[in-house]
């Protein structure tokens, strides 16, 4: 009986809501899919807005002429590249992209060189880039460097002298003076490059943190002359660091470093062709216009310290 | 025990949807006894489990009469299912129970205009200032579905003995799983996630368990209030981490302590009968959301000379389920085997809060409207009808949140069916409704100049300022001019569809 009467009140359901599909066929087509449209945002040029990968292309190298020129007197562009391992649980590569101008004298097998620090990059730990402020980079003394050449033409023997570069602090003995302590703060060495009342440099590390430090680094260059006059090879470096403080602790966190060595390299090759301006001289602002296409910055790869010393 | 005259307290047949409206007689206990366990019942399946208001039921309706009169029933439904329209309609019917079964489906979209090129967030490897729109962990694409729903209805109404009061209890638990809350963010932010739009008021909120408690009180013949409550879950959790190594984030330790709330919301209603052809009835809510609070205290080693960072603070927040507050009147006019009902809403959206616990969404107050009617055109048979429109709370979407609503046309159908099983009278009812969200087209607006993305920005913004130097170099570069926007709106969207929904349940009176 319920069966009867259930089958018997659908039929009158469907009578009676045949009147209704009108209704709801005007509210299938409510729904209907609108006809596709675009944007009001124009395609933009590839090369601006980002939508690049931003790097610029590799390139070759420098000037006319090289070490294979009757004399090496002139300017350079020179670009070393040092790797760092970082120990954390393991050791990750951070590495450090410099490009000099160097002012360059023979007298015979001794290279008489004034090297000017134009640019500093430095790969980032834990996705947090170390920036070194252009006018610190820009204040930096000159670095003399008496290096040896032995013999001349392709392959002949370079062997660079040492080299400080020092950020933060100027030492009486830049080779034998001790790095201040964490403590520190008042040592007289320590410069204060930007007048902001803290110790020592100040680097920015990621978009919102600062470190005050005291740095020494020191190096020397060892390689050959190629056929195309450049000056290539590796190169020995050692950073010494202190920390004073930081805006915040995550970046002045202090990790135990080594140097890798092996990993190091350095590229100089002739400078006047960069002469953009066609002044007769070639600044520090025309080498970093054209200093990648000297040599690219090398990508971290912590591969590179698997190799144990 | 005093009992009313019978003609006092029994439904003009016209607005009786059971085949053989029986009045209400002056029962013994046995009826108290019978109502009393329905009541019972309906708790027992609802004991333990979260309660809430967001529900199945706002989108679609509350059981098959409210469902087939596309949601029209403060001035009509009478049943346990008053609780959800107006609790003081319980007065206005018998005693009684009901279990039913719901279905909602869905053929709606999001339909993402094509990326135009340039404005990514660029890959300067890992000198790029933000993470860079090509390394995103989520695929960015059109939606084209939300979860369906399947839902089960129990209810009860009982007087206890007391002819004027009305106890009653409407529990409503999704069967596919017992609940779902999900958060998102509304702009920018949301491409680091699921780089996806999602439907704001549709979908995730309205899966989750909903229990509704309530009484009703006849002041005077004809003339009754009533009010319920239900209650939205919360969650409380405080978790202690303990980082040994700062480049090893993957290694912690970290203990948890988690409480569980409920926050309240109330409802009260009032229903009036003033002639055997005429009842009218109103209801209000008050707002209510499943609120989800994180803080997280985190130790780092090496940070611990360091004030501002020891302990590590980190507090969030999550609001899923936003029910707002909202005022119903309804009115129902008996025209002989016809009844036209009429329900109007006011909506407080503007008070709307986001899933990640944000207000000042711009979202607007709404008026929706709903007519239907009944038809008995036999003996022990109801068909229904209504439509109902629901305008879109969401303005236009052209600056940086991406908010996705549509307005909605209503439409319900349904019918009943009366019969008597084991000596009561049983009624058999079932509704359909579709839902047509009228197509939405979005344009991000173009500006000569889009400001930076910071907090109070309410333009499409740009993440990466024109003058933001190059991470590596510190050098002013022009890899940043012009607009980088990894929004996942952007540049625009078009949203379209239809929900639908069917249900069927039976009904006791006692």
């Amino acid at each position: 009986m319920a069966h009867g009467a259930l089958e018997s009140c659908l039929r009158a359901a469907w009578r009676k809501g045949r009147a209704l599909a009108p209704l709801a066929l005007a509210t299938f087509l409510a729904a209907c899919e609108p006809e596709p449209t675009g944007g009001v945002f124009p395609d933009l040029d590839s090369q601006v807005g980002g939508g690049s990968d931003g790097k610029a292309d590799g390139a070759g190298g420098g000037g006319d002429g090289g070490a294979g020129s009757s004399t090496l007197s002139g300017t350079w562009a020179q670009i070393t590249e040092w790797s760092t391992c970082v120990k954390v649980a393991d050791e990750i590569e951070t590495r450090a992209w410099r490009l000099l101008r160097v002012e360059l004298k023979q007298e015979g097998g001794k290279l008489h060189e004034k090297r000017t620090l134009c640019e500093l990059r430095l790969t980032p730990i834990f996705g947090l880039m170390t920036v070194v402020p252009q006018p610190l980079i820009d204040a930096h003394p000159l670095m003399t460097v008496e290096s040896v050449l032995v013999g001349q033409g392709e392959g002949a023997p370079y062997l660079g002298g040492p080299e400080i570069q020092q950020f933060g602090i100027a030492f009486k003995d830049i080779y034998g003076d001790p790095m201040p302590a964490k403590a520190d703060v008042d040592d007289p060495r320590l410069v204060d490059s930007e007048n902001d009342g803290k110790p020592g440099a100040t680097f920015h590390v990621g978009p919102s943190c600062s470190i005050h430090i005291a740095q020494r680094e020191s190096a020397t260059l060892h390689g050959s002359v190629q056929a195309d006059g450049s000056f290539r090879g590796g190169g020995v470096h050692l950073t010494e660091q202190t920390v004073f403080s930081s805006t915040k602790a995550i970046c002045g966190s202090q990790f135990s470093t080594r140097a890798n060595d092996g990993a190091n390299s350095f590229v100089m090759v002739r400078a006047e062709a960069f002469d953009a301006d066609k002044n007769g001289e070639v600044s520090c602002a025309e080498l970093r216009a054209v200093g990648e296409s000297i040599a690219k910055p090398m990508a971290a790869d912590d591969k590179r310290c698997l190799a144990k010393p | 025990m005093h009992c009313r005259p019978e003609r006092v307290r029994r439904a003009p047949a016209a607005f009786a949807d059971s085949p053989a409206p029986r009045p209400w007689r002056c029962r013994d206990l046995r009826q108290g006894r019978a109502s009393a366990l329905g009541v019972a019942i309906a708790l027992w399946i609802g004991a333990g489990t979260p309660a809430a208001y967001a529900n199945v039921g706002d989108l679609f309706g509350f059981g098959s009469r409210g469902g087939g009169l596309a949601g029209a029933g403060t001035a009509l439904v009478d049943d346990h299912t008053a609780l959800f329209y107006n609790p003081a309609g319980m007065s206005l019917g018998q005693p009684g129970m009901g279990i039913g079964l719901s279905v909602s489906l869905d053929d709606v979209a999001i339909r993402m205009k094509p990326r135009p090129a340039g404005y990514d967030l660029p890959d300067l490897g890992n000198a790029s200032p933000l993470i860079p729109s090509n390394a995103r962990l989520g695929q960015r694409g059109d939606v084209t579905d939300i979860p369906n729903n399947y839902s089960f209805l129990v209810g009860a109404q009982g007087s206890f003995g007391i002819t004027r009061l009305r106890l009653g209890v409407a529990v409503m638990l999704p069967f596919n799983q017992i609940g779902h809350q999900r958060s998102h963010f509304a702009d920018e932010r949301e491409q680091y996630f699921s780089n996806n739009l999602s439907f704001e008021l549709l979908g995730e909120r309205s899966e989750h368990q909903t229990i509704l408690v309530g009484t009703s009180w006849m002041l005077l013949d004809g003339l009754s209030i009533g009010f319920a409550m239900s209650v939205m879950p919360r969650s409380d959790t405080d978790s202690r981490v303990y980082l040994q190594d700062p480049a090893r984030q993957d290694l912690v330790e970290m203990t948890v302590d988690n409480r569980q709330t409920g926050a309240t919301a109330l409802q009260a209603g009032i229903a009036w009968q003033p002639s055997p052809a005429l009842r009218v009835g109103a209801h209000y809510r008050t707002e209510n959301a499943f609120t989800l609070r994180f803080r997280n205290e985190v130790q780092i080693k090496g940070f611990q000379d360091d004030p501002s960072s020891w302990p590590l603070v980190q507090d969030v927040a999550v609001v899923v389920n936003y029910v707002p507050a909202q005022a119903n009147v309804g009115v129902a006019w008996s025209l002989g085997a016809l009844t036209l009902v009429a329900d109007g809403a006011y909506t407080r959206w503007s008070q709307f809060q986001n899933s990640a616990g944000e207000t000042g969404t711009g979202f607007q107050d709404t008026v929706s409207a709903r007519l239907g009617g009944e038809w008995a055109g036999s003996p022990g048979r109801v068909l229904r009808f209504g439509l109902g429109w629901e305008p879109s709370p969401v303005p236009p979407q052209t600056g940086r949140t991406n908010y996705v609503d549509n307005d909605r046309v209503r439409l319900g159908l349904g019918s009943s069916h009366g019969l008597s099983l084991l000596g009561k009278d049983v009624e058999i009812g079932w509704f359909g409704q579709i839902h047509a969200l009228l197509p939405r087209d979005t344009d991000k607006e173009r500006l000569s100049t889009h400001p930076v993305c910071a907090p109070g920005v309410k333009a499409l913004c740009d993440e990466i300022a024109d003058d933001t130097p190059d991470p590596a170099t510190g050098k002013p570069t022009t890899a940043f001019q012009g607009l980088q926007s990894g929004n996942p709106g952007f540049p625009g969207w078009q949203s379209y569809g239809l929900l639908l929904a069917f249900g069927v349940d039976m009904r006791w009176r006692f």
